[in-house]
């Protein structure tokens, strides 16, 4: 197999920079880097003019339901919408039935991820037994047997002493604690913002502070330990702010935002007469907590952009709002969303923009990271940035259709994945 | 001059103009004709069936909307659960479409979840009525609310609203709040700090924590119901403080206007957000409410329902 990509923006996230040039790829290995590769014989050419080549796209935070919710996603189907969504590596949160608490689960997730054989899937493993946020897990088997973080994510671990000990204990094996942070008492009931919407709709509010009260506690923790701390999901100015002053202070503290809390405000939850694809956790926050989020990703205040990908049954979706299952199916919109909202309208670099979602989260998760050179397995994406498409969630890969963009037209997508060497997702399709 | 309401859902005043809500006052006057007669029957909805689904307690709206049914001649059903579709195990789409297939051409819903009436419309054809969902809205008992300030006072603007308790879950406050804002009348909200929910402002009312305040000039003092199970989540401290402090009784009814109106949904807890003697007391048109209720519930019913729009009511 030869392949050559001529006048293509390529991206380099390690190094900062993006260049135009041509790859030319043999036998799934990059064999050359340059400007006006000639070549000669049997050889696949795509024009590259438009397109833009990102290395090692990774989503460090997906659900896939398996083991025991295996009618919203199957470690299978979550494979085969990474791929899709243009994804090299995704790493599996472990709220699933039985949690991922032990070294036979880790191990039952590479089988898995083996056994689909589109993606590299690593496991994150739970904070505490059964995550009930009690007692800490085995985390040194676990890691030896190959989780690269720690999460009760889903939920928050409520008792600090508890999570002083995880972080504490988990700085051994370096790896980070992400922390679903909110405070649950302040959360409780809750199924939207805390604000004018939710006095609007009747809905109980979340308030920013549930979350922000959490982030600090946390931040204070790990300052304590000098154990590794990762935010998920940041939602609101004000966890932003605790955030940047913790770096400053050179607390050691990463986090990552969603697409939808970037696209998407309360106002959106409102205009869409209570349809339960916008509610999520954390709530979809306000126009000014909007902002934030893409200044923090402007100065690079937040590290990483991740799915937060939960698919759900239909069944948990078609019911009363406030009965309606948390979460949103993220792996098959999130380029398109950051291309058309950070790149065409924020203005953006691609460079700055998949950096938080390739080199940034393969940092913090310790994982394998394989940039755009010479002699290295392709391992990346083509992204066609002047594609435009209407998001249809019937062509999901995703078992779970959950998603609030159903019907938006967004611009720059996917159409061919590389996974280490391998054409595992062209124009629309699966490669096995 | 509109002569129907061209809708498939009432779900909120949110959503309804100012000429709506006049259409439906006027139509009330003429259903309320109907009530004082002997026979308080006319054919008007003669062949349609009208199914009230009640997921939460209630006694006067739900008979409310029953006698406003056969008072037009309309058929009903009543299905009542007061657990919710998920513990029975149906779903609530399942029930409601069950009950659609079997003819029903309008639901009248009451829910505990915000928003049931707005996913129904989404999902069935039937025409439905809000009875009321969650914290959301209750647009039937601000309706009937508006007409009997209408009776009374003959006007509609330039009237100031007091309501006072409760702001926080009651969809009878915010029903009231977007119906008076509608009609170019002013409305003061009045409770416990923690009972008030945030942003209400934002809704073009004014907030006081002081009853005085509230009821300083008000033509209206709308007395919310005190959901006595909120003591428990710590909301407010006790019943007696709240009385202390919220309470409307004779003695603080003097900074309102002589002409002034008590009003109250119901059911009342006397003695904690009223005392009897305000409840029973001659500028009180708690009972006026009630009936009203009846004649404005089939006004809706006509005007959803009903045949053409030159047809008279009353034929």
């Amino acid at each position: 197999m030869k392949m050559l990509i001529h006048d293509v923006k390529l991206v380099y996230p390690e190094r900062d920079m993006e260049e135009e040039g041509d790859i030319y790829i043999e036998n799934g290995i990059i064999k050359k880097i340059g400007k006006d590769i000639s070549t000669n014989g049997d050889i696949d050419i795509i024009d590259g003019r438009d397109k833009v080549v990102v290395p090692s796209l990774t989503d460090m935070h997906v659900h896939l339901r398996e083991p025991g919710f295996e009618w919203k996603e199957t470690i299978e189907t979550g494979s085969m919408a990474a791929v899709a969504g243009g994804f090299t590596s995704i790493a599996c949160m472990p709220n699933t039935e039985p949690p991922i608490d032990d070294k036979s689960m880790i191990e039952f997730i590479y089988e898995k991820a083996d056994k689909a054989g589109l993606i590299r899937i690593y496991p994150i493993g739970t904070i505490t037994k059964k995550r009930e946020g009690k007692e800490i897990s085995e985390m040194g088997d676990m890691f030896l047997a190959g989780a690269k973080a720690f999460s009760d994510d889903g939920a928050c671990v409520q008792n600090s002493e508890v999570l002083r000990c995880a972080l504490e204990y988990s700085k051994m094996f370096g790896v980070s604690i992400i922390e679903h942070a909110e405070d649950s008492n302040l959360s409780q009931e809750g199924s939207i913002n805390w604000g004018k919407t939710a006095t609007l709709l009747g809905l109980k509010g979340i308030p920013w502070v549930a979350e922000t009260s959490m982030v600090a506690r946390d931040i204070f923790l790990s300052s304590l330990t000098d154990g590794n701390l990762h935010i998920a999901h940041v939602s609101c100015w004000q966890s932003l702010e605790m955030i940047k002053w913790a770096k400053e202070k050179g607390i050691n503290v990463t986090c990552e935002v969603t697409p939808h809390h970037l696209v998407l405000t309360e106002e959106d939850m409102k205009k869409s007469n209570y349809d339960t694809n916008t509610k999520v956790n954390p709530p979809l926050r306000t126009k000014e907590d909007q902002e934030a989020l893409w200044d923090g990703i402007k100065n690079d205040l937040i590290d990483v952009i991740a799915t937060d990908h939960a698919p759900h049954h239909l069944d948990d979706k078609m019911v009363e709002y406030n009965l309606a299952e948390f979460g949103i199916s993220g792996l098959e919109t999130a380029v398109p969303l950051i291309i058309t909202y950070g790149y065409f309208q924020n203005k953006i670099s691609l460079v700055k923009l998949f950096k938080k979602m390739s080199y940034n989260p393969a940092k913090i998760l310790n994982i394998p990271y394989i940039p755009l050179e010479e002699n290295v397995p392709a391992n990346f994406t083509l992204i066609d940035l002047s594609l435009e498409k209407t998001v249809d969630k019937g062509k999901f890969f995703s078992k779970g259709k959950n998603t609030p963009f159903h019907g938006w037209t967004l611009k720059g997508w996917p159409i061919m994945t590389f996974v280490e060497g391998r054409i595992v997702f062209k124009e629309g399709k699966i490669m096995r | 001059m509109i002569f129907m309401l061209n809708r498939e859902a009432l779900i909120g005043i949110e959503d309804l103009t100012k000429e709506e809500i006049e259409l439906i006052v006027e139509t009330s006057s003429s259903m309320k004709d109907i009530l004082k007669r002997t026979i308080k029957k006319v054919p008007t909805l003669r062949g349609r069936t009208i199914c009230t689904l009640f997921y939460e307690p209630s006694t006067r709206t739900r008979s409310s909307f029953e006698l406003a049914a056969k008072y037009l001649s309309a058929d009903t059903i009543s299905i009542a659960s007061s657990t919710s579709s998920v513990q029975k195990g149906e779903t609530l789409l399942d029930t409601v479409k069950t009950l659609e297939a079997m003819g029903i051409d309008m639901f009248i819903v009451r829910h505990s979840a915000s928003g049931v009436p707005n996913f129904l419309a989404k999902n069935i054809k039937a025409k439905i009525i809000n009875a009321g969902d969650g914290m959301h809205e209750h647009p039937t008992q601000a309706l009937l609310d508006v007409f009997t300030v209408y009776e009374k006072k003959k006007r509609l603007d330039n009237l100031k609203v007091a309501i006072i308790g409760d702001v926080f879950h009651s969809r009878v406050a915010r029903s009231n709040i977007y119906a008076w804002e509608k009609l170019g009348s002013s409305v003061v909200v009045c409770g416990p700090s923690t009972l008030i929910p945030p942003y209400v402002q934002d809704l073009k009312v004014e907030v006081t924590y002081d009853l005085d305040t509230a009821l300083e000039d008000a033509d209206i003092i709308y007395i919310l119901r005190l959901q006595l199970e909120r003591q428990k989540k710590g909301l407010f401290p006790s019943l007696r403080e709240y009385h202390m402090l919220f309470g409307v009784t004779p003695e603080r009814l003097r900074k309102a206007k002589k002409d002034a109106l008590v009003m109250h949904p119901g059911p009342m807890n006397r003695g904690v957000e009223i005392s009897s003697e305000v409840a029973d007391s001659i500028i009180s048109v708690i009972n006026e409410q009630v009936t009203n209720g009846v004649a404005v519930r089939m006004a809706l019913l006509y005007l959803m329902l009903g045949g053409k729009g030159d047809e008279d009511a009353n034929s």
